[in-house]
C-alpha cells in the first residue's frame, strides 16, 4: 500500500516529510511556467485517477501509482501535481492520511523526479526505440522506488524492515510491469503527436515530409 | 492540444469510469457483540477479506485485552473480559490499518440484582421468575444482535464506498486549480506585453 495512513508513522518522520515535501512543492511551483500548467493539471488528474485502480494480488491489494510518467512529463512540477492529487484523495476518499501527506508526497514525488531525470538522461539523442524503452524502465522504477521509500518510512517507525519489504515489494511486481507498459505506450504516443510535452529533441530517421 | 490527444484521454477516462468496481481500497474491520464474545472480520473495501494481519483489542488507554488471530477468511473472535470501551485495531503489516470501537453500553451488561426481600418464601417464589426474565433478556439481546448485524455490516461497508461524484469532484477541482493558475499567470503577463507593444 503506497498511501500511508494517519497514526502509522513516527512524529519526527512526519515533520521531516512535511518539510521536504513543502520545499519540493515550492521549488516545483517556482520552476513551473504558465504554458505548462494545463499539462500539470492533466498529469495531476491522471495520478489522481490511477491510484484508484486497484488489483487484489493474493492476500494483498495494490494500486497503480503512475509517478514515473508524471515525473517524465512534468519534471519538478511533479511535486505540486502529486501534492494536489494526494490531498484530494485524502479528503475525498480517506485514502492516505493528512498528517502523513508530506511523507506520502516525498515517497511518490521523489521517485517521480528521479525517474524523470533518468528518462531524460537515457533518452537523450536516442531514437524512438531507445526513448520508449527508457520510458518503460522509468515507469517500473517509479513504482519500485516508491515501494522502497514506503518500506523505509515504515521501518523508521518501528515496523520490522525485512518482513515489511517482503509484504510491500513482491505484490507490486505486477504493478511495475503494468506501469512499464503504460508509461512506454504513453511516451510512444506523445512522441508521435506532441513530442515537446516530453521536452525531447527527436532524431528523425527520414526527412520531414512537410 | 491535438484532437488525437484529447480523444485518447477521453477514452482513458471512459475506461476508468467503466471499471468503477476496481476502485481503490481501504482496510476495514467490522466487529459485533455476540453473546459473551466479540466476533468480527477484517476486509478490504472494496475487495475481499484480509488473510494476513495482527489484531489487538485494547481499552481506550491502551491496556491490552485480547490478541486474537485472523483465520483464512479474515474472521476473529475473542471473549469479553471487561465492560469497557473496546478498541479493535487490525494492522496488515504493510501500512494498512483499520480500527473500530465497541462501546461499553453495547456490551452485555450484568443482570439487574433482585431487590433484597425480608420474606424468605417470597424470595423463593420470586427467584425463578427473575431467573427466567434474565434468560429471556439475554436471548432477546442475542436475537436482536443477529438481526441487525447484516444492517451494521452494510453500513460499515457503505461508509467507504468510492462514489463517482467524489471522483468527478476531485477531477473538477484539479481542472479548476489548473485553469485558475493558468488564467492568473496570463493576466500577470499581459500588461507588460501591452506596454511593449505600444
Amino acid at each position: 500500500m503506497a498511501h500511508i495512513l494517519d497514526g502509522v508513522l513516527a512524529a519526527p518522520l512526519l515533520v521531516t516529510g512535511g518539510t521536504l515535501g513543502a520545499a519540493g512543492v515550492l521549488y516545483g511551483l517556482k520552476k513551473l511556467s504558465a504554458d505548462r500548467i494545463p499539462e500539470t493539471g492533466l498529469m495531476a488528474a491522471a495520478f489522481f485517477v490511477a491510484s484508484l485502480v486497484h488489483f487484489p494480488i493474493g492476500p494483498a491489494s495494490v494500486h497503480l501509482i503512475l509517478n514515473g510518467l508524471v515525473g517524465i512529463v512534468l519534471g519538478w512540477a511533479a511535486a505540486p501535481a502529486i501534492l494536489i492529487a494526494l490531498f484530494l484523495q485524502a479528503i475525498l476518499f480517506g485514502f492516505g492520511g493528512l498528517t502523513v501527506l508530506g511523507v506520502n508526497l516525498v515517497n511518490m514525488a521523489l521517485p517521480a523526479l528521479l525517474c524523470g531525470g533518468f528518462f531524460h538522461l537515457a533518452a537523450k539523442g536516442g531514437n524512438r526505440r531507445t526513448i520508449v524503452i527508457a520510458a518503460g524502465l522509468a515507469g517500473a522504477l517509479g513504482v519500485l522506488l516508491t515501494c522502497l521509500m514506503v518500506v523505509m518510512s515504515l521501518g523508521l517507525s518501528g515496523y520490522p524492515f525485512w518482513s515489511t519489504m517482503l509484504l510491500v515489494i513482491p505484490p507490486h511486481a505486477p504493478v511495475m510491469a503494468i506501469e512499464a507498459a503504460v508509461t512506454a505506450s504513453c511516451v510512444g504516443f506523445l512522441l508521435r503527436v506532441k513530442p515537446e510535452m516530453l521536452g525531447l529533441e527527436i532524431r528523425r530517421s527520414c526527412p520531414n515530409p512537410s | 492540444m491535438p484532437k488525437s490527444v484529447l480523444t485518447v484521454l477521453l477514452a482513458c477516462a471512459l475506461v476508468v469510469f467503466a471499471s468503477a468496481d476496481a476502485m481503490a481500497h481501504k482496510m476495514k474491520v467490522f466487529a459485533a457483540v455476540e453473546g459473551d464474545e466479540i466476533v468480527g472480520y477484517a476486509y478490504f473495501s472494496p475487495g475481499g477479506r484480509v488473510q494476513r494481519g495482527q489484531i489487538a483489542a485494547t481499552t481506550k488507554d491502551g491496556r491490552q485485552l485480547a490478541a486474537p488471530t485472523l483465520d483464512n477468511d479474515g474472521n476473529f473472535r475473542f471473549l469479553i473480559t471487561e465492560r469497557a470501551d473496546i478498541l479493535i485495531t487490525v494492522s496488515g503489516g504493510d501500512g494498512h490499518q483499520a480500527q473500530t470501537l465497541i462501546r461499553a453500553e453495547n456490551l452485555p451488561g450484568g443482570s439487574p440484582s433482585p431487590a433484597p426481600s425480608p420474606n424468605q418464601s417470597e424470595t423463593a417464589r420470586n427467584a425463578p421468575s427473575i431467573a427466567n426474565d434474565d434468560v429471556l433478556v439475554r436471548t432477546l439481546e442475542l436475537a436482536v444482535e443477529r438481526q441487525i448485524r447484516p444492517l451494521r455490516e452494510q453500513l460499515d461497508a457503505y461508509q467507504e464506498k468510492i462514489w463517482m461524484h467524489d471522483v468527478l469532484g476531485g477531477l473538477g477541482i484539479i481542472a479548476g486549480i489548473a485553469g485558475l493558475g493558468w488564467g492568473l499567470s496570463r493576466g500577470r503577463k499581459n500588461p507588460s506585453n501591452q506596454e511593449n507593444a505600444r
